[in-house]
């Protein structure tokens, strides 16, 4: 009794141990959860901002922000929700939840690890430093010559932000791909992974694939902004359109690093909670690959309009509806797994199942965009706006709160509740569609997007107003996830090693390495033992 | 009987949207336009078509197969290769016709007649500016020389010559004649839109978009930047003011007349 008193006599020094533990940690659980929580206080603020630009779209001609505030406001939602809250929750999730899944004890570079997280809060804060030294004006996209001009000192700031977050999911997607390439254990084999380790892997690829394009993209505004070289400024023998040629190149392969996870997650909720093997498993994966080729080479459809040769966009176009038949091929799958299945709605499951329609509700438009007569009208306006909403909202968020219930057990050992999940799920559902629905219209009706005022068109009010109040439904939905959180701190059950009674190896520690000798999700019973 | 309600419910459902759509879309100013609506309609008709379908086969799967005793298994099926192919292929061929009736505009827009009214059009932050030029020669082989540029790619070309007028921030347009937009911006990127035309061009510095159109009834539009260029994008407007011939000929003469009486130096 003595002796522990003693050694647990100064308290400062206890809490020391247990900040320095996380902070010093190479343990890929821990390194998950940082990703992870970290990537929400992110999504929190990108939330506020988005509420900052509703707000200022309640009225057709609103005083609450002038077009520089607003303009930087846009950019950095923009630049928040992709680069700090999407990519590293996917990112944690993958450190969470992938290593366990293929039967390995930790990342390959677990130190590596540590760095890349910790060029991820780096990152972060430089870019959050930009709300006091002066917001970046250009757009999430940054595109010249606007990001050239002087005035936009922010500039400077976002591009080293974004060279930085970029080192750091290089090193992740690194680290990802040769540990799922080594440190597999026996018997599994590539189609013997479960499909989140599937998606992990072409996840890592895409980014090792795509990142550097940005990284150079980015660095050649820094230098034309800052020194006599000529890159991008047309008058002196530039090309304002090698900027978007490097930015898409990366910039549509990153939508599919922010939706690949999210299939992914998708793929092992659903099984789980049908109690069913995933419906065509190998077919499963071969999409995902097949996503991942393609959408290196469809960036073009982003620049339909931009000016190039219409002739050379029409390849593009072809591609890129080619994209919609292995992601029609997915949906079906889901849909087909739940056939004859046991289905329970568990948080993670309503959330899988709202995903699924979602999903298809921006993908349709997608495919439509890719139609480049229409796309001309759209393009740069609030259709584009809400499919990509209905897309990394309802795809990719959607997504992650599914795998924020069912993996909640390995981050904090407990579950959280149903009540407060079913409710956060309809405020995130009907938010989400009363949101982003309106605003397809008003593209198509002749709003353009990242605007501050449409004094010309005052009858887009109305519309504008249900976009906003469909903001505030998700805002409040997410508030319910945030006491949910809370709420299993205190109060919820433990969750055991196994709540959701998973065959994946995840819910299954042990220590030794275990001996794969089946595929994943072999859930239900014979169909003629079936009663 | 549940079929019934489905099927009721999916026809009330995709005929209301496309109801609604056609009857709510801003009128179309031109052919072009109406071809661009049908074009929309299809595809919002299809799109609604395959969200109805998955949101009826997920609910009804939900409802049918949801677990009805605790700790139920389902049934071990690992999938059906027939399935598999035919939601491949039908999507597949789906997409074909997609592509093939995209091309119908496509072809209209990159062949613009060869004696459309030519209008230079400059972004610049923030408004735009119109010169009016009229083609003197295409690539048909006339003989006139006197020009002031070049459009178009070099197999299908034409030479055009200043009608000697330039305005700022209203662009007038004889009605039922074609005019093509050689669009172009001086400082940052821009985007020529006027939304009932359904089209939209960047605006690139020393880039010459293309476009074109035959508005077919007098009113006035607003053209739009739809390509954020600076605080004030969102007011960067034009007044497109469609005007019979008559009115656009009387107006043209007396431009040229009083322009030309402001700046006297000749154009070389």
């Amino acid at each position: 009794m003595t002796e522990t008193t003693l050694q647990e006599k100064n308290p400062l020094l206890e809490l020391w141990k247990g900040v320095a533990d996380w902070l010093l940690t190479t343990d890929h659980k821990k390194i998950g959860t940082m990703y992870i929580f970290t990537a929400f206080f992110f999504f929190f603020i990108g939330g506020s901002l988005a509420g900052l630009i509703r707000t200022q779209l309640l009225e057709s001609n609103s005083q609450f922000m002038d077009g520089t505030m607003f303009n930087g406001v846009v950019s950095m939602h923009g630049t928040i929700m992709v680069f700090l809250w999407v990519m590293p929750v996917m990112a944690g999730f993958i450190n969470l939840v992938m290593p366990l899944q293929i039967g390995a004890k930790d990342m390959a570079f677990p130190r590596l690890n540590s760095l890349g997280f910790w060029l991820f809060v780096a990152g972060g804060i430089i870019l959050l430093s930009t709300f006091f030294l002066g917001m970046p004006r250009a757009g999430w996209t940054g595109y010249v010559p606007l990001s050239l001009s002087k005035a936009d000192l922010g500039m400077d700031i976002w591009i080293l932000g974004l060279e930085v977050l970029g080192i750091s999911s290089l090193i992740g997607a690194l680290n990802f791909v040769v540990t799922i390439v080594k440190l597999r254990a026996p018997g599994m084999g590539y189609f013997r992974m479960p499909l989140f380790v599937w998606s992990s892997l072409v996840t890592g690829w895409l980014i090792i694939l795509a990142m550097p394009a940005l990284t150079i993209g980015l660095a050649a505004v820094l230098l034309e902004r800052h020194f006599p070289v000529t890159f991008f400024n047309s008058l002196i023998g530039g090309d304002p359109l090698l900027y978007q040629h490097l930015f898409w190149f990366f910039g549509h392969p990153e939508v599919y690093i922010l939706i690949m996870p999210a299939f992914g997650i998708v793929s092992e909720v659903i099984p789980v909670f049908s109690r069913k093997p995933i419906f065509g498993y190998k077919v499963m994966a071969w999409s995902m690959i097949a996503i991942a080729f393609v959408s290196m080479v469809v960036w073009v459809h982003h620049m339909f309009a931009s000016g190039m040769d219409p002739v050379a966009t029409i390849p593009f176009m072809i591609l890129t509806m080619i994209v919609g038949v292995p992601t029609g091929i997915k949906m079906f799958n889901w849909v087909a797994t739940l056939w004859k299945g046991s289905i329970t709605f568990s948080p993670a499951m309503i959330f899988a199942l709202g995903f699924i329609f979602t999903f298809t509700v921006g993908g349709v438009t997608g495919v439509m965009l890719a139609v480049i007569p229409f796309d001309l009208q759209v393009t740069d306006t609030y259709f584009v706006v809400g499919h990509m909403h209905m897309v990394l909202f309802g795809g990719s968020v959607m997504a992650i709160y599914a795998g924020i219930y069912h993996w909640w057990p390995i981050i904090t050992g407990k579950i959280m509740g149903g009540a407060l999940a079913h409710l956060h799920f309809w405020f995130t559902l009907v938010g989400s569609l009363v949101s982003f629905i309106p605003m397809h219209w008003l593209g198509y009706f002749g709003m353009p997007r990242r605007v501050v005022t449409y004094a010309s068109n005052p009858e887009y009010v109305s519309d504008n107003i249900t976009a906003s109040i469909g903001g505030a439904i998700m805002g409040l939905g997410f508030a319910f996830l945030l006491a949910n959180m809370l709420w299993s701190h205190f109060k919820g059950k433990p969750s055991g090693s196994n709540p959701w009674n998973s065959k994946s190896l995840e819910w299954h520690p042990s220590s030794t390495t275990p001996l794969v000798t089946e595929g994943p999700y072999n859930y239900g019973i014979e169909e003629k033992n079936h009663v | 009987m549940m079929r019934k309600i489905i099927q009721i419910l999916v026809l009330t459902v995709l005929g209301s949207t496309l109801g609604f759509a056609q009857s709510s879309l801003p009128a179309p100013l031109g052919t072009y336009a109406q071809g661009i609506d049908g074009l929309t309609l299809l595809l919002l008709g299809i799109s609604a078509f395959f969200v109805l379908l998955i949101t009826v086969l997920l609910v009804s799967f939900m409802i049918r197969f949801r677990a009805r005793k605790k700790d139920g298994e389902g049934e071990k099926i690992h999938g059906n290769t027939k399935l598999e192919v035919l939601w491949t292929v039908i999507p597949f061929i789906l997409m074909v016709i997609l592509g093939i009736l995209a091309w119908g505009p496509m072809a209209e827009q990159l062949a613009p007649p060869k004696d459309a009214l030519v209008i230079k059009i400059t972004g610049y932050a923030f408004d735009w500016d119109f010169e009016y030029f009229q083609t003197v020669s295409n690539s048909a082989g006339t003989t006139e020389e006197t020009f002031d540029f070049i459009c178009g790619d070099p197999k299908n070309f034409i030479k055009v010559r200043s009608l000697g007028v330039k305005t700022t921030h209203i662009l007038r347009l004889p009605v039922n004649k074609p005019v093509r937009f050689i669009i172009t911006a001086t400082d940052v990127l821009h985007s020529w839109w006027i939304p009932e035309m359904r089209f939209k061009r960047d605006a690139v510095p020393n880039y010459f978009s293309d476009g074109w159109m035959k508005p077919d009834r007098i009113g006035t539009f607003i053209a739009k930047c739809a390509e954020l260029c600076g605080s004030d994008h969102a007011l960067m407007q034009a007044r497109v003011e469609v005007i019979p011939l008559q009115d656009f000929e009387l107006w043209l003469t007396s431009e040229q007349l009083k322009q030309a009486a402001a700046a006297p130096a000749p154009r070389s």
